[in-house]
């Protein structure tokens, strides 16, 4: 992966249940509307690929990373918690204490529900920083617009975290139409077609008024 | 120097549907969009705010 491509990847670690899809959907658009690239797990159907080595692939191309370590509840089937995010999560961290110059440069978002309430069950992550979303698809559009914000050049301007929120809403009116006319569902699109469809979007809008 | 807006960068991705067809629902969804919807596209969420800086 060329320098560029790696500066401006976000991988993104999250669950990928259905009740988190909004925010998920969310933070791949907020992502995307601050110039970047969204990458996770989801991007590569490659059986003949170990799972944690395709992660690991992912997290080495990316230079940010959002790691959202909310999901605590234990699974209904097994009543057991998933471990999933944490894991990714040490990985990132591990890349970027382990790695050479380039991973070291990584920079990572960790989000919650609640601000502190990680300190209950992951409490080595103190020091880094944490920010909750409160499952609400705006307040997670704002603070990855800001966390990006913070590491992106001055000479760049990036949307604000209101009128990111508000061309999102925008994008999830049209998604319906845009599904139609592709001859799919909203709930049948992958990670690829997903991200696809928000990337033409973003490039075919209007830009924002201001900034 | 006055700051650019940023650029949406784009990936190849092995999608359901080729990237051109996605490209024309995207061209021909914007293009059928209401005044409601086209305003928040630029980001803007109050109609009164848009209506009170045309006055001015």
């Amino acid at each position: 992966m060329s320098e560029p491509d790696y500066d401006r990847s976000v991988f993104v670690n999250c669950p990928f249940d259905d009740a988190y899809r909004h925010l998920f959907e969310a933070v791949v658009f907020a992502v995307h509307d601050c110039g970047y690239m969204a990458r996770c797990a989801l991007e590569v159907d490659d059986a003949s690929e170990v799972r944690i080595d395709k992660i690991a692939k992912i997290i080495s191309d990316c230079r940010f990373g959002i790691h959202d370590i909310s999901r605590t509840d234990a699974d209904s089937a097994t009543s057991l918690p998933r471990f999933n995010m944490p894991l990714e999560l040490g990985l990132f961290l591990g890349a970027k204490r382990f790695g050479r110059a380039q991973q070291k440069l990584k920079i990572c978002l960790i989000l919650d529900v609640e601000r502190y309430r990680y300190q209950k069950f992951i409490s080595d992550i103190a020091g880094q920083d944490i920010a909750a979303h409160s499952g609400d698809n705006g307040t997670v559009i704002r603070i990855v617009r800001d966390w990006l914000s913070s590491a992106t050049t001055k000479s760049v301007k990036i949307p604000g975290g209101r009128a990111m929120s508000a061309r999102y809403n925008a994008f999830r009116r049209q998604l319906p139409a845009l599904c139609k006319k592709v001859h799919m569902r909203i709930d049948e699109l992958t990670f690829n077609d997903y991200v696809t469809q928000v990337e033409e979007w973003l490039k075919g809008a209007p830009s924002p008024a201001s900034t | 120097m006055t700051p650019k807006l940023r650029t949406i960068l784009t990936r190849r991705r092995a999608t359901s549907v080729p990237r051109r067809e996605i490209r024309a629902a995207v061209k021909a969804v914007i293009a059928e969009r209401d005044e409601e919807t086209d305003l928040l596209m630029r980001g803007i969420t109050s109609r009164k705010k848009v209506a009170g800086a045309d006055r001015k």
